[in-house]
């Protein structure tokens, strides 16, 4: 242990990037970097295919190559996922969500390439400091590790869903609606606690609950590419900046803003360190830091403002060192991708514990180098290729939409590989489309998703071990006040400006048919409200609350809205602060829009019935072909080249490389000779 | 007359016979018809764990062997379909693949007997199954970190013991639940942990002292080392033997002794022997099902899928399909008293 100290630790780390810097070595890493830039372009694939993919080669692979190859992968996956949310919309992986809000913004306005050169920046920025926080923490970091027990965890996860109310921006009440149905969906399944099947419907699909992907590649990706195809034109008119000016300006705002990169991304490489917090909720944590600590941000965030681009990605990126804490010093990996880099680690000899962090110091901060130096690849790519990428964005809608419906279609299927999947994509398409065109904020929505069951987890394990004395531990109490701070905080400030009267309206009544959307959360929420009465006391307990706070909350937004007297001349003050989401920006007729958007979901339609009819790659053409074809007459050579190539690509990434058990179809059924022949029938 | 030579030229004609017998038909026609099915064929191994998991490395590296020693030497292409502990593809062999042997299921031990506990709804039914094998046996104990008031078995009678534990309905919850029952064992167990990562955690910060361990579970690395530096102990078996490493640890035998005791708790440990099942649906014709189970048996007793396996300190110990066959008859005979008792185990209570 004496060697641990002062230069002991600087030479190992020496030691450790001379043993990793051998050619053999880096071109590992370099080959890891690469796959993972190519998932992550995906939507809906990310590190887990990229395991199931890399692992199989590392089993007779030199240990230090084929862990840094895999780290390569895992922590440059999260980096291309930006392309996509930025360019379209999409999130490539739930890492980029929060990134969509203002990187989609910035590219409508022409500055795509300064928003993705501002995103690599600082992703490479912000990983280099996840790594380096890592490495300076990785000798003492066993005690502190120790000293947090489930009750700490607990309150960090309630810190983290008491950012709605700041995700939530002018509409507080809607945000809470959208966060308990985050939680109530969160809730379908099993339940840990009791072995009580949760609103599963008695479907086998939904035992393990809804799987997150199909959900977010639902409410954030679909809404957005049926906005596209509603306003019927490219994304953006003309490029603001020339290729080369964009990429420099990007960079400048990275640097100007590095003491929010810091605060980020010390708070990415915290929350990375706690299990279960996956990156599907740290975009969202730090971008509502950043909407509530940086200067102007209540009015500009959402609008396209580069500091809501930088915040996530820098986050993400260095989360990813953080999440490396517990895989080595304990062997507790932070979700399925961790969990099965743990078992490639095993298969290579290493054991996680105190011996990474004394005996095995070197080959640890082989791994830290590792992160480093794939950050540094990973960025350096995307960033060269940013500006190319931006142009993208000029293009014609109906030469990109068909193509990425499809990679959304086959990347919502990676869920859980059934059908469920597919239905579960399109009726949160629905849900997201509707609450973005009523101005439903829905990143609170995710939060709950994601921390609700945690949260019940956590409260049953802290209950059970401590009684109600886990509510006295310092760190506890620490942080849930902070927790009310954050929550209570916009509140307390509407009632400072304008006295409790404030919170009253004073309209006359009216009725809009957008009111429905409220029928729709309360009436869900009192079904499943009910449904869960008949359940052992642990089962229900948190049901009760999520169902209970949403119909209060759906309730007196209503009602609040009900008498607001909108429409009339003397409207009650609407609420000051952002709208904490992307706005449809067409002016397009309400029927015109309805119409378009319903040929939108119908083409998804047509996805589902031929996925049941002929099998899902062959309809991947069928689809393309039709869309290009009907709805802007492209000539056919460039709809069929384009429609071949997407499915080619499908069909060697998914089919060849991957091994997806396709959903059979009834062509097979039929003639199930043709099994053999054509994929996925 | 002599008909035959000497021993061994018997011995092989009776094989040959009883093989023949086995398929119900010439054997020689016959053993013609699978290989030929299976020349140049691709056979589909449905793997109930994600990609790049030990059970999918264990499935892949039997894949390999498999082929090697299936009549035909068809082509083996693994495919993953995780999910609710393997009843997602329990459920999609038994209702939805072709029924012509070449779709191959590599499922978990739960699956035997969860359809029994929770019926129809569960979507599968074992017994809808054909077995070829199972290539593990499943095996608990009791262990506790060496900080705890417990330091012998005997303590585990008279003081307290906080155990972790993953879900409710899992053997690492309710077999310690049963032996409080039955045995007076001073078990508090706190369950709700993601998995055996967070258990180990939650021990070494004294958040919990012990828990109910897979023995194979106690061979993985670093719970290993802490067994050896002697930071961890083992116990108590909860099984009726005391397998190897662990055989001075005592087990079950000398302290559960009622007959209903015993019948219900075998309820839990029944499936073990099977720990990880393989089968076919019901339909693939007969010969075939004879080929793909003797390629299993020649394939599990492979030294070079045992020695693969041992590099890894994955303990191989393989069952034919007729004992799988044996293990789900046995939990479908169970008495219909022990049934309701075993749900009351694996459904919660209201709390008082």
């Amino acid at each position: 242990m004496e060697h641990i100290a002062g230069f002991g630790v600087l030479e190992t780390a020496g030691h450790a990037l001379i043993s990793l810097l051998s050619i053999d070595r880096i071109v590992f890493l370099w080959f890891g970097v690469l796959v993972g830039l190519m998932l992550g372009l995906l939507p809906g694939i990310g590190g887990l295919t990229g395991f199931a993919l890399l692992v199989p080669f590392t089993y007779t692979m030199d240990p230090i190559a084929a862990l840094a190859m895999l780290l390569g992968m895992h922590s440059s996956n999260t980096m291309s996922d930006t392309i996509p949310a930025v360019l379209f919309g999409v999130p490539g992986g739930a890492a980029s969500q929060a990134t969509v809000l203002d990187g989609l913004q910035m590219t409508k306005r022409g500055e795509g390439g300064r928003a993705l050169s501002a995103a690599y920046t600082s992703s490479l920025i912000g990983g280099l400091i996840g790594a380096l926080i890592m490495g300076i923490a990785l000798p003492s970091v066993r005690p502190l590790v120790l000293s947090i027990a489930t009750p700490e965890l607990l309150a960090m996860t309630i810190f983290g869903i008491a950012m709605v109310s700041t995700l939530s921006g002018k509409t507080p009440l809607r945000g809470m609606v959208a966060a308990c149905f985050g939680i109530l969906i969160g809730m379908i399944g099993t339940n840990v606690q009791t072995g009580q099947m949760r609103w599963t419907l008695d479907l086998i699909y939904l035992r393990d609950g809804l799987p997150i992907m199909p959900v977010l590649l639902g409410v954030f990706a679909l809404p957005e590419l049926c906005d596209l195809a509603i306003g019927r034109k490219a994304l953006t008119d003309k490029l603001e900046f020339s290729t080369r000016k964009g990429m420099w300006q990007g960079v400048k705002d990275a640097f100007a803003h590095w003491f929010l990169i810091l605060r980020c991304s010390s708070i990415g490489a915290v929350l990375g360190a706690i299990p279960g917090v996956s990156s599907a909720v740290t975009d969202w944590i730090v971008y509502g830091h950043a909407l509530r600590t940086e200067r102007g941000a209540d009015k500009s965030f959402g609008t396209g403002d580069v500091r809501g681009v930088i915040a996530p990605e820098c986050a993400v990126n260095a989360s990813e060192g953080g999440r490396l804490v517990p895989l080595l010093a304990f062997g507790v990996p932070g979700g399925a991708a961790g969990a099965i880099l743990l078992s490639a680690m095993m298969v290579q000899g290493f054991i996680p514990g105190p011996d990474m962090l004394t005996r095995n110091l070197e080959l640890t901060y082989t791994l830290v180098w590792s992160l480093a130096l794939a950050n540094v690849f990973g960025a350096a790519l995307c960033f060269v290729l940013s500006g190319q990428f931006a142009k993208i964005s000029t293009l014609r809608y109906t030469l990109i939409l068909p193509s990425i419906m499809a990679v959304t279609f086959v990347g919502a299927f990676q869920g859980s590989r059934s059908w469920g999947d597919l239905y579960t994509l399109l009726i949160f398409g629905l849900i997201g489309w509707t609450m973005k065109r009523l101005k439903w904020p829905r990143p609170p929505l995710i939060l709950g998703l994601v921390l609700g069951v945690l949260i019940e987890r956590y409260l049953a394990i802290s209950t059970l071990r401590y009684g109600a004395d886990w509510l006295t531990r310092p760190g506890v109490m620490l942080i849930l006040a902070a927790s009310a701070w954050v929550m209570l905080s916009p509140l307390y400030r509407i009632v400072r400006r304008k006295g409790f009267g404030g919170l009253l309206p004073r309209g006359s009544f009216s009725v809009q048919s957008s009111d429905l959307v409220y029928v729709f959360f309360i009436g869900i929420a009192a079904w499943m409200l009910v449904e869960a009465q008949g359940w052992f006391f642990n089962a229900r307990i948190g049901p009760t609350f999520a169902a209970g706070t949403l119909i209060v909350a759906g309730s007196i937004s209503l009602i609040w809205l009900l008498f607001s007297g909108r429409g009339s001349a003397n409207p009650a003050a609407e609420e000051e602060g952002i709208h904490m989401d992307l706005l449809a920006d067409d002016d397009l007729p309400a029927r015109t829009v309805a119409a378009r958007a319903a040929q939108f979901f119908g083409w998804y339609i047509f996805f589902l019935a031929g996925t049941a009819v002929i099998g899902l790659i062959p309809t991947v053409p069928l689809m393309i072909l039709g869309y290009m074809r009907a709805e802007a007459r492209e000539p056919w050579k460039l709809s069929v080249a384009i429609a071949l190539g997407a499915m080619l690509f499908i069909w060697i990434v998914f089919d060849r490389l991957v091994g997806v058990p396709w959903p059979h179809s009834l062509l097979g059924e039929w003639i199930p000779s043709l099994r053999g022949v054509i994929p996925s029938v | 007359m002599k008909l035959f030579k000497n021993k061994a030229l018997l011995g092989a004609v009776t094989a040959t016979a009883m093989l023949a017998m086995s398929w119900l038909a010439p054997a020689p026609a016959r053993a013609d018809a699978v290989e030929d099915f299976y020349k140049g064929k691709s056979v589909t191994f449905l793997v109930s764990a994600p990609a790049g998991s030990l059970t999918d490395f264990v499935a892949r590296n039997f894949a390999e062997h498999f082929k090697s020693h299936m009549a035909g030497h068809p082509n083996v292409v693994v495919l993953n379909l995780p999910g609710a502990g393997g009843m997602m593809a329990a459920a999609q062999l038994q209702l939805k693949e072709v029924k012509d042997g070449t779709v191959i299921g590599f499922l978990q031990r739960n699956n035997l007997y969860v359809p029994l506990v929770e019926g129809p709804k569960s979507g599968f039914d074992p017994r809808e199954l054909q077995w070829l094998g199972s290539l593990e046996k499943v095996a608990y104990a009791m262990v506790a970190m060496n900080n705890s008031e417990v330091k012998t078995t005997a303590d585990l009678f008279s003081k307290p013991l906080i155990l972790g534990a993953t879900g409710y309905s899992n053997e690492n919850r309710t077999l310690p639940a049963m032996l409080n029952d039955m045995i007076g064992t001073k078990f508090k167990i706190i369950h709700g942990y993601d998995a055996r990562g967070e258990v180990y955690l939650a021990m070494e910060r004294g958040e919990v002292d012990g828990w109910a361990s897979t023995v194979a579970g106690l061979t993985i690395p670093d719970t290993k080392q802490m067994l050896d530096q002697g930071r961890l102990k083992v116990l108590l078996h909860l099984g009726f033997e005391s397998p190897a490493p662990f055989d001075k640890v005592p087990n079950l035998s000398s302290y559960l002794k009622t007959p209903e005791d015993k019948e219900l708790y075998s309820f839990f440990t029944r499936s073990m022997v099977a720990g990880r099942p393989i089968g076919v649906p019901k339909g693939v014709p007969a010969d075939r099902l004879a080929a793909l189970r003797k390629a299993f048996d020649e394939s599990a007793a492979d030294p070079d899928f045992l020695s693969a396996m041992k590099a890894k300190d994955y303990p191989v110990e393989a069952v034919n399909g007729a004992a799988v066959e044996q293990v789900v008859k046995d939990l479908y005979a169970t008495s219909d008293a022990t049934m309701l008792k075993v749900r009351a185990i694996m459904t919660a209570k209201e709390p008082k």
